[in-house]
């Protein structure tokens, strides 16, 4: 994504040095940072500023330094009941802040040493305890808005590095710049997260080889009962415990699919018999085990799956396979099994490639979708002609209006779906909540099912109001239905329901090609749609009356699903 | 090691520290030609030359390093010591 993106940061110490290194983490993965910093120590009224813009930056970052926070820690008119107020001031203050700004909050560093190190946390004095009572009170204010606010864990990243590469005692004390270099960077690096999660693509699907990968040793070799995966044994534990790590990628809506060189047999024999395999055949939405090559594997569970080669992380033990995709297939990040086989476990969350910045009910029933995907294709099969495959598939579609409750998914629907769209606008949660008050928009959802199990909302309809027409500002279909019809379910039935409230009889809509959105550049002129004149991208317009698409017969409209 | 030779270590961690090219750093470049050095980026300087050199500044010495010249003298005093 190009285009300069503003992060502010709102602080009471000298964080300019932070500022510089989060612009060059950024750069780094493909990102064009600009930092603002806010006046210095001046958190109140910065803040207050933020809340005010009326085009605030999408990503604002507050950090305080305790020793300079209240009056100073080392005041002798400090109390911990005054920070307390003070910090729950600065809290309710961010609460005022536009929605369409992202919050990073810094937690506060508990001093490394006291000389009461037996006494919990809440039992210590005055100033040794601040830091412990402002995060307590901060976690919790970040727990109830996921969406809107989020940690900048400063406690973390010290407990990580430790005290030395963390204090810089000498610049804290001259230059109110209190962090090591190690530190800033890490700090840095947990912001370019974030930034990766806010403003890139996600990798939705993991794809794991099987041998010394999901299990040490050879099944097709040592037979399914003697693999090492027993978490009472080592190395079992390191295999069990992966796979424990796969099963908590799964959760977070991530595909799980193998690829192995293997007999089809011994592979679901330890995948359905073994006592300590944690991964079954049920959380697999997709596999090649077969003697083929890797490369073509992967290519082809892409397909199969309708997911970009960008989308895929694969696992491996072997080093001339990891190699042979990172050649021929650079899209796809490659995790190698690394050699000590005590530093498995983890592999994947170190790799930071699977971060999300929420996790929704759809992420967790996406396995089920594609596993009914299947089927479907198995019915195609025996149908000669589509309309009578499709009449077959006893689909059912219900379209609604966008609900609070709807904006997660509807927002992901936005990020992540990149072939059926025709602008590709990528809108965050706060953006959508925007538009659900805005009384010249209307967002309509669609929700779909068929024989074979729900689809979920999988559809998007973002309609906006013109003074002579109703504009399509973003139409998008998960690509788990496409070429089903149910794209004119949406359409018809969006602009049957937004002709409820509004008065039009015309309809404009563009197209803004990418580099995967090939498949709807000829939809609005399937749809009836003429091209118009425009500058910089593709217009079309057209008479309702003109128009060449109709609710599908072949799908059922449902009242609730 | 000779005068010159710190010189040069000296004036391409500056640059580095600056962001900047060494050959935009003088011999006898100072904190008043360049604005790059602020004073927040002054800590940047300390501690790039501080890692060149493999010393440590004397925290009253720190001020006072506000030239390629004075810095240049300043770790000679070091490096001897």
């Amino acid at each position: 994504m190009a285009g300069d993106l503003t992060i502010r940061i709102i602080r009471n110490y000298t964080a300019e040095p932070m500022a510089e290194v989060i612009k060059e983490a950024a750069q780094r993965i493909g990102l064009a940072v600009q930092a603002e910093l806010g006046a210095f120590d001046n958190v109140g009224a910065e803040i207050a500023a933020l809340a005010s813009d009326t085009q605030p930056p999408p990503l604002a970052i507050v950090t305080i330094d305790l020793d300079y926070f209240s009056g100073g820690l080392f005041s002798p008119k400090w109390s911990l009941a005054q920070a307390v107020n003070a910090f729950r001031a600065v809290l309710a203050a961010i609460e005022t802040v536009p929605a369409s700004c992202f919050v990073l909050i810094s937690t506060f560093l508990p001093g490394f040493r006291t000389s009461l190190p037996w006494a919990p946390a809440n039992a210590l004095l005055g100033r040794g305890a601040a830091a412990f009572e402002l995060n307590h009170l901060l976690r919790a204010f970040v727990a109830e808005r996921p969406n809107r606010c989020g940690l900048l864990d400063f406690e973390r990243i010290a407990a990580r590095l430790g005290e030395a590469a963390t204090v810089d005692r000498r610049f804290g004390l001259m230059m109110k710049a209190p962090f090591r270099q190690e530190f800033i960077a890490a700090a840095a690096a947990e912001v370019a997260r974030i930034l990766r999660c806010r403003f890139l693509p996600p990798r939705k699907v993991l794809v794991l080889d099987c041998d010394n990968t999901l299990w040490g040793g050879v099944v097709g070799e040592a037979g399914a009962e003697n693999v090492q995966l027993d978490p009472y044994e080592y190395p079992g534990i390191a295999y069990y415990r992966f796979q424990s790590e796969v099963l908590a990628v799964a959760e977070k809506g991530v595909l799980i699919c193998l690829c192995s060189k293997n007999d089809e047999a011994p592979v679901w024999q330890v995948l359905d018999k073994h006592p300590h395999c944690l991964l079954h055949r049920n959380h697999l939405a997709g596999y090649r085990i077969n003697w083929g090559s890797k490369v073509a594997n992967l290519r082809e569970l892409g397909l199969e799956l309708n997911l970009g080669l960008d989308s895929m992380v694969f696992v491996d033990d072997d080093p001339a396979e990891c190699q042979m995709v990172r050649s021929q297939l650079p899209e796809v990040a490659v995790l190698q099994v690394p050699a000590k086989i005590y530093e498995y476990p983890g592999l994947v969350e170190r790799s930071e490639l699977f971060d999300r910045l929420s996790v929704s009910n759809e992420d967790t029933e996406r396995v089920h979708y594609y596993q009914a995907e299947k089927g479907r294709r198995e019915v195609q099969k025996l149908h000669v002609d589509v309309k009578s495959f499709l009449r077959d598939l006893g689909m059912k579609a219900l379209v609604r209006p966008v609900q609070p409750a709807d904006i997660a998914r509807a927002s992901q629907l936005c990020q992540r779906t990149n072939q059926f769209n025709v602008t590709s606008k990528r809108y965050t949660e706060s953006d959508l909540a925007r538009f659900l008050k805005d009384p010249h928009v209307r967002m309509f959802v669609l929700q779909a099912e068929d024989r074979f199990g729900a689809l979920g909302q999988s559809g998007l309809l973002i309609l906006r109001k013109l003074p002579d027409a109703v504009e399509v500002d973003t139409f998008l279909m998960s690509c788990r239905i496409i070429g089903r019809l149910f794209d004119q379910a949406l359409f018809c039935e969006g602009l049957r329901l937004a002709r409820a409230d509004w008065q039009f009889d015309r309809v404009q809509a563009s197209f803004v090609p990418t580099a995967k959105n090939r498949i709807v550049a000829g939809l609005w002129k399937d749809y009836g749609l003429a091209a118009v004149e425009a500058d910089g991208c593709e217009t079309y317009a057209g008479l309702l009356s003109e128009l060449k698409v109709s609710f599908p017969d072949v799908i059922q409209r449902a009242d609730h699903l | 090691m000779s005068k010159d030779e710190i010189r040069e270590r000296a004036r391409a961690a500056l640059a580095t520290a600056l962001k900047t090219d060494p050959q935009a750093i003088s011999d006898s470049a100072s904190q008043a030609d360049l604005s790059e050095w602020d004073s927040v980026r002054h800590m940047n300087v300390v501690l790039a030359l501080e890692n060149e050199f493999g010393i440590e500044f004397a925290d009253t010495e720190l001020p006072g390093l506000t030239s390629l010249p004075l810095l240049v003298s300043a770790i000679e005093r070091h490096s001897a010591a």
